[in-house]
């Protein structure tokens, strides 16, 4: 759209900076900022250190954590990267070399994903957990993976594309039953779900600021005190964050993060009863197109995300077919394996769906007059579209 | 997840997805004289399409098609092109040579001469490497049209 901006639906994506998060960073940068160097010792450093520590703080209370137990990284990247091939490589040099087992599932995100797969490389063996057709991975399927070998169980919370919400307190509680830690990717949840590591059993989780109106590049990891001491370094060169992640921090950043997860924390429970009415009302207008399908559960959903197939309608032209909507899409065509969703894929749609689903994601600045907007929108394009594909002759 | 911002696609393109002027059936009066089918849903490409002839001419071009903006733009723009041009069967010799080095196996059909192949489609439309199978569907689809029964009486 030409002099108008879409209608940004893609909160799941990323989310812009609250205002009163970018004021607490800019106050923190420039001369009369606290530009310091936290680790330096002079008054400075000191000062920027206050505000790191704040920020830690912050952090920490909205995971019911303790606050030494959080280290500032790039973000959930990062984070989930430095929990499972750093806790996962202590381990195994704590159990003298001998390769681990690690427990997942198949419908991580990439960051979850791909670090699983290194291990698997260094020899570890991998469990992969398939999710039934809502998303919802059984707190029976991992007791039936667990067994005394296992060193990890990394799951996410809360699945990126469907929004679907998993049973992560009892995952925990198998967790600790059988000895084994828990890494949890709250990269979606974190902000919008209550999340308490002690009650949900959690011993490492990441999470990153600009999914919750932060800025990008700064996230944290939550590592229990018990498990601290097995997390091997990715990086070295400074000791910084307790020898976990070496670097000077960036602390406009790291302030950013801790303000906004202050405001998360206080607005939690009203940004989800906001949102969920207006995702069911997003629902109820896409609900009776033809081929519509709801991928993901009802009930056990992050409140402002929906995801849809649209039977019939490849994904990448539903998307270009609405330029007055910023959402995402299953569709493979911009991947250079031609394979969909494989988040869609794991839940059991077949090709044609999976390539046909649009993720929309609801935010702070969604009203009802842009779900209206949206579901006017969507269903001309999903009738033009269906027509275009001369549904009824097609195969 | 795939956003908008992914592989933009050239004003051309978007101009002629936003309308597709040559979806759908032949206009009524005139009778499809060859109709030919590639690709699949599943496999995110189909393609159908239809052509009426009269005086040894292609007067009407259709299509029908699922798949990704490049290959639906490109099945509206192939039809554009096609109407008008000489209905192969009436001119064999016209035919000849235009698909030489297009590198698809198996006995083929040619295309009218002048129309060029999928490698000519794709710089014309700025179609990138990665998207070619599209337009070999369409490919495929179109010669599935000179073969179909209707087109030998057409």
């Amino acid at each position: 759209m030409s002099g108008t901006r879409a209608l940004y639906l893609d909160y799941a994506a990323t989310t812009p900076v609250d205002a009163r998060v970018a004021a607490r960073m800019v106050a923190a940068l420039g001369v009369e900022g606290q530009y310091g160097n936290p680790a330096s010792l002079h008054g400075y450093g000191s000062a920027a250190r206050a505000l790191v520590e704040r920020a830690r703080a912050q952090v920490a209370a909205l995971l019911g954590a303790r606050a030494p137990d959080i280290t500032f990284t790039s973000g959930a990247t990062e984070s989930a990267n430095l929990a499972i091939l750093g806790y996962v490589r202590g381990a195994r040099a704590r159990a003298g070399g001998a390769p681990l087992h690690v427990v997942s599932s198949r419908t991580e995100h990439k960051a979850v994903l791909d670090p699983c797969r290194q291990l698997e490389r260094e020899g570890c063996e991998l469990t992969w957990l398939s999710p039934g057709a809502s998303g919802r991975i059984e707190a029976t399927q991992l007791e039936a993976a667990l067994r005394p070998g296992t060193a990890l169980v990394a799951l996410m919370h809360a699945n990126n594309e469907t929004g679907h919400v998993q049973d992560v307190a009892a995952f925990g509680a198998l967790c600790r039953t059988h000895g084994a830690a828990l890494f949890v990717d709250a990269a979606q949840s974190a902000g919008k779900l209550a999340i308490d590591v002690e009650a949900m059993g959690i011993d490492l989780l990441a999470l990153t600021a600009h999914k919750f109106y932060g800025p990008k590049g700064s996230g944290a990891l939550y590592v229990r005190t018990s498990r601290r001491g097995l997390v091997q370094p990715l990086a070295h060169g400074g000791g910084h964050e307790r020898g976990l992640r070496p670097g000077t921090l960036p602390t406009h950043q790291v302030v950013g993060l801790g303000a906004a997860s202050e405001f998360a924390a206080a607005g939690r429970e009203a940004a989800q009863a906001r949102l969920a009415p207006l995702r069911a009302r997003l629902w109820a207008g896409l609900a009776d197109l033809p081929g519509a399908l709801q991928n993901g559960s009802e009930s056990l959903c992050l409140p402002g995300l929906l995801n849809v197939s649209f039977a019939g309608v490849e994904g990448e032209s539903l998307l270009l077919g609405l330029p007055e909507l910023a959402v995402s899409t299953g569709s493979a065509c911009n991947s250079d394996n031609d394979e969909p969703s494989y988040v869609l894929r794991a839940l059991g749609r077949d090709r044609e769906t999976a390539q046909s689903s649009l993720r929309f994601s609801l935010g702070a600045a969604t009203t009802e007059a842009d779900i209206d907007l949206a579901v006017a929108a969507v269903r001309r394009e999903v009738l033009r579209l269906r027509a275009v594909a001369g549904h009824g002759q097609r195969p | 997840m795939t956003g908008p911002q992914d592989d933009p696609l050239p004003a051309p393109i978007r101009e002629r997805f936003a309308t597709l002027a040559h979806a759908g059936a032949i206009p009524a009066g005139l009778a499809p004289a060859g109709v030919g089918e590639a690709g699949q849903p599943a496999e995110g490409n189909w393609v159908r399409l239809a052509l009426a002839a009269a005086d040894g001419r292609i007067v009407a071009a259709r299509f029908a098609a699922y798949g990704c903006p490049w290959l639906l733009a490109a099945c509206d723009w192939l039809c554009e092109r096609l109407e008008g041009s000489p209905w192969p069967a009436a001119e064999p010799g016209a035919l000849a040579g235009a698909e030489a080095g297009q590198g698809r196996p198996g006995a083929q059909p040619p295309l009218p001469a002048g129309l060029g192949g999928p490698l000519d489609w794709a710089s014309r439309l700025g179609v990138p490497q990665a998207r070619l199978t599209r337009l070999l569907v369409l490919e495929d689809a179109l010669r599935a049209a000179w073969q179909s029964p209707a087109a030998a009486t057409g």
